[in-house]
């Protein structure tokens, strides 16, 4: 099992933070606890949180007619989770080495 | 001499592992597509169950943190100290009975404004329901809805009748506004005559270009001509470079958004 699926004490603090900051912190903490948590995890619960942020912010319905429709939040925590993977791999490969 | 441990190559997990994260983005891209579909199709029913729970969790959160300022409880040590003295007192009572004088007092006056502003119009007095600074939109939630006769269109001012923003989503008792001054939105505005198109900053700032020989100072009103010509914020700075045709106004709101507790909704 590679280290970083698993579930520690940081990545709930993180995951908790990044969540509750989608709501009362500005956008940017958020955006700060969602690199953190997936530089060191797998953490798909960035995807939840940044389409919780695009649902509760967003002025208007998903469009891609104009930029204010446009699910950033979504699309930057899609790009993070699955983006920052070649250098989970590289960095966190093993038990053994951190 | 410890021994090393004997090398494993990841070769053959990696391709797997690409394999399953292949797999994984197709489906998260189906389930992100499905839940914005939804949205979408069904009228913003998704947005209003999200927005209701984080009105809900930012009410919760305002009145704890109503009941934890009164009570004093982030006061310093020092502080608590003295006022744990005081409180045993008769002086310290008459000090908290003021003190909460002094608080309704501000409020009586904010409301009496707003008041004062819904004389002249039909519209309500709404309270503000989260931070202007969280949303990566230039968005804001108030509580007020449908049932109080907003709409989407509805203008939100602030006390002093500035344009704070238009309301783009509405539920039953909750409306997400968005911001005049929302990054990245384009405004066009006025002052003293001269027309020009503003550019949202965020936090209540904007930005635009006028005519280097255009007569304006700092602190002229800057008026938003589609919205009957109502002032949207103050000059805050000018700047002209001496080589540029153009001068570089600096929009700002003459209200502090972080203190602000209540707007007022104009309906369409």
């Amino acid at each position: 099992m590679f280290t970083y699926y698993r579930f520690s004490k940081l990545r709930i603090v993180l995951a908790a933070a990044c969540f509750l900051s989608v709501v009362f912190a500005p956008w940017w903490v958020a955006a700060l606890c969602a690199l953190l948590l997936c530089l060191r995890f797998r953490a798909w619960e960035v995807i939840i949180a940044g389409i919780l942020m695009d649902l509760y912010w967003m002025p208007f319905s998903v469009s891609f007619a104009s930029f204010d429709s446009i699910p950033l939040a979504t699309i930057v925590s899609i790009a993070l989770v699955f983006g920052l993977e070649p250098l989970r791999r590289q960095l966190l490969v093993g038990p053994e080495i951190i | 001499m410890t021994p090393q441990p004997p090398y494993r190559s990841l070769r053959r997990k990696d391709t797997s592992n690409e394999k399953s994260m292949s797999a994984a983005f197709i489906v998260v891209v189906l389930v992100v597509g499905l839940v914005f579909g939804i949205d979408k199709v069904s009228g913003g029913l998704v947005r209003g169950y999200a927005r209701r729970g984080g009105a809900s969790l930012s009410a919760a959160a305002s009145a704890a943190t109503s009941v934890i300022t009164e009570n004093g409880l982030l006061s310093s040590k020092r502080a608590l100290q003295k006022e744990n003295i005081e409180l045993k007192g008769a002086i310290a009572i008459r000090d908290e009975n003021a003190a909460r004088f002094k608080a309704l007092e501000d409020e009586n006056e904010k409301l009496r404004k707003m008041a004062d502003l819904a004389a002249t119009g039909d519209g309500v007095t709404a309270p503000v329901l989260s931070s202007f600074r969280a949303s990566p939109y230039g968005t804001f939630m108030i509580g007020a809805g449908s049932v109080h006769g907003v709409s989407a269109g509805s203008v939100v001012l602030t006390e002093g009748g500035f344009i704070l923003g238009v309301v783009t989503g509405i539920s039953a008792r909750i409306a997400t506004v968005e911001s005049l001054f929302a990054p990245g939105k384009e405004i066009e505005m006025n002052v003293d005559g001269n027309a020009f198109v503003a550019e949202g900053r965020g936090g209540g700032n904007a930005r635009g270009e006028i005519a280097r020989d255009a007569s304006v100072a700092v602190g002229d009103a800057v008026l938003v001509p589609a919205f009957a010509s109502r002032p949207a914020g103050v000059i805050g700075e000018l700047q002209s470079a001496s080589s540029s045709a153009y001068t570089t106004l600096y929009i700002r709101l003459p209200v502090n958004l972080d203190s602000l507790r209540y707007v007022y909704v104009l309906p369409l």
